[in-house]
């Protein structure tokens, strides 16, 4: 019972926090190694410190709760403390993950508290994808892509994608002249766009209609689309069948 | 819409009843004795019927000049040009469909005939269309009482929707909870200002509850309720929040919708000051324009912030509560930027009267 514990503690409110740490005090085994305000800085400091559990607020600037999760690399054990998100606490109880709800207790911190060590010691790995799958099928389209480079963090605005590229695992996201990589399948990205803004017009290419200026034969049965930046990019057969549809 | 041509049964009505029109008109030719029953048969009802098709045109006159809004001389003159007009233009008809008729059938002995007894058909006629016109004029008055009814009905819906929104949406649970944590944090650093809080959530709650439950209250009220508002989220932001208020001593006597700004409010702090990790400045400015009271709630937003979503919700109350209450006289506009967002609405200046 009394292995150390390092935790994290994060939440855009400094009241917020200084409650968990008045409660966590309590604990003489635990030890706080983080304290964030924001979502970039959780992840900077969950990657560099790499807390054993991690009391994590859900709405932040920046980034949600649930965002930081998706940008994390590995497992991270999480506590979620929200004070009422109705789908969340449905999201946590199907997919089993602990939280506490504003106002916190000491009884109820106490017990969350038991309760992680206890997996952390079964050696439980928390699998938080399905969470965050559900909590992005919640959002509608999607608005923003998240990138990490290193410990940083991008935010992109899909309406500034000109064009999305895979490349294996990876989505290549050209925008504005850069290229940022995201760890994430094309047709996964395709899904979660708007139909009526981005057109998957070849196998290995999703483009942002606003971005096309004009579509040419290239050879018999064959076109490319060339962009408002000049770039030229291949259209399948069923790709111009979809692009003439939103024409 | 044409209440008969796009409605089935009534069309089917309709050429029932001209049909029997066309019946009797016959019988009353026949009656004269000039005609056989099959001549009167085939001249009188295809004649009726022709005038059927042509009154359904009364319908459009009948759009253009409603009856309440326009004289009734005016329309005594309209009706009277269309009526005489019609009747002719029917009547010049009906000797081409007898010189037609005795072209196409001798058996009928049409040839060479003609109608004599013109100014009888010409008043019938002209009685006939004069009566569809009524009728039309009468279908357009149950639709227009029927479109009432069901707008009245909306509006009361509406409004009825949008209180228990308004209600609800001032006691927004994350709202609360959230208070009630920055409560408990302070209760063992600063107990003081943990009873400060406690007390602003109390007359908070209690000013939401009491001008809630009225349809207008004095924008000076509203003020109020917003201070003690924004003073419970200073506590919980701290130094992110910062707050500039300006609304004139004139403005403060304004009659307005009670707990109207409120959600516009929450907004700015959740979706704009809240997303910002440096926090930034909520403006709330109130000044009368002439007739016209204008309010606007300006805040800082982020860029690229988490979610734009769920600012609709609480815009969409506003501007359909303005809506019910002022219609055209209120108006809601929304200057969305890249770092500022900015709401600004306008209803009509009307100062409390003193009871």
């Amino acid at each position: 019972m009394n292995e150390r514990l390092r935790v994290a503690v994060v939440d855009d409110e400094p009241l917020a926090r200084d409650l968990i740490r008045e409660f966590l005090s309590h604990h003489p085994h635990v030890e706080i190694v983080a304290e964030c305000a924001n979502g970039f800085d959780a992840v900077r400091e969950i990657e560099s410190v790499k807390p054993d559990l991690v009391f994590l607020d859900i709405q932040m600037p920046k980034l949600t709760g649930f965002e930081v999760l998706e940008l994390l690399n590995g497992p991270v054990p999480v506590i979620f403390v929200t004070a009422y998100e109705e789908f969340a606490i449905r999201a946590f109880e199907v997919h089993a993950v602990d939280y506490l709800l504003k106002p916190v207790s000491q009884e109820r911190l106490d017990e969350a508290l038991k309760h992680a060590a206890e997996r952390l010691r079964r050696g439980h790995a928390p699998d938080h994808r399905a969470l965050v799958r559900d909590s992005q099928s919640k959002q509608g389209w999607l608005e923003r892509v998240l990138i990490r480079e290193g410990t940083n963090v991008h935010v992109l605005p899909v309406a500034s994608i000109d064009y999305a590229e895979a490349q294996d695992d990876y989505v290549c996201l050209h925008a504005a002249g850069t290229t940022h990589l995201k760890a994430m399948r094309l047709n996964e990205l395709a899904d979660r766009l708007d139909p009526g803004k981005f057109v998957r017009i070849h196998r290995s290419f999703v483009l942002n209609l606003d971005r096309l200026a004009r579509i040419e034969l290239y050879a018999k049965d064959s076109r490319i689309v060339i962009l408002k930046s000049g770039d030229r990019l291949p259209v399948s057969r069923a790709g111009y069948d979809r692009l003439k549809l939103l024409l | 819409m044409h209440p008969i041509l796009d409605h089935r049964p009534r069309l089917w009505a309709y050429v029932a009843v001209w049909t029997v029109a066309g019946i009797l008109m016959s019988a009353l030719m026949r009656s004269s004795g000039e005609f056989t029953s099959l001549q009167s048969l085939f001249y009188a009802v295809p004649m009726t019927l022709m005038l059927g098709v042509a009154g359904l045109s009364a319908w459009y006159l009948c759009r253009v000049f409603p009856l309440g809004a326009t004289h009734f001389l005016r329309i005594a003159f309209v009706f009277g040009l269309t009526a005489t007009l019609t009747t002719v233009v029917w009547m010049l008809a009906g000797e081409l469909w007898i010189a037609a008729l005795g072209q196409l059938s001798p058996a009928l002995e049409f040839a060479e005939r003609s109608v004599s007894q013109w100014r009888i058909w010409f008043a019938i006629g002209a009685i006939l269309y004069l009566l569809t016109a009524a009728v039309h004029y009468l279908l357009a008055a149950m639709e227009t009482a029927r479109e009432r009814e069901k707008n009245e009905f909306e509006l009361k819906v509406l409004a009825q929707a949008s209180e228990l929104k308004a209600l609800r949406a001032q006691i927004n649970p994350h709202f609360l909870f959230n208070s009630l944590n920055s409560v408990s944090a302070l209760i063992g650093r600063n107990p003081k200002a943990a009873r400060g809080m406690v007390n602003q959530l109390a007359d908070f709650f209690r000013k939401s509850l009491q001008y809630g439950a009225e349809e207008h209250i004095t924008l000076e009220q509203e003020m109020e309720l917003l201070t003690h508002y924004l003073e419970i989220e200073h506590v919980r932001f701290g130094d992110r929040l910062h707050v500039r208020t300006e609304v004139s001593d004139e403005a403060r006597l304004a009659r307005v919708p009670s707990l109207l700004l409120q959600p516009l409010i929450e907004n700015a702090i959740k979706h704009g000051v809240g997303q910002r990790v440096e926090g930034g400045t909520v403006e709330v400015t109130g000044k009368p324009l002439g007739p016209v009271l204008e309010l606007r709630v300006r805040n800082d937003r982020d860029p690229v912030a988490a979610s734009g979503r769920g600012t609709g919700m609480g815009l969409d109350n506003v501007r359909r509560r303005l809506n019910a209450l002022y219609g055209s006289d209120a108006n809601l506009r929304v200057m969305a930027e890249e770092r500022s967002f900015e709401v600004v609405l306008t209803l009509p200046f009307r100062k409390e009267i003193e009871a």
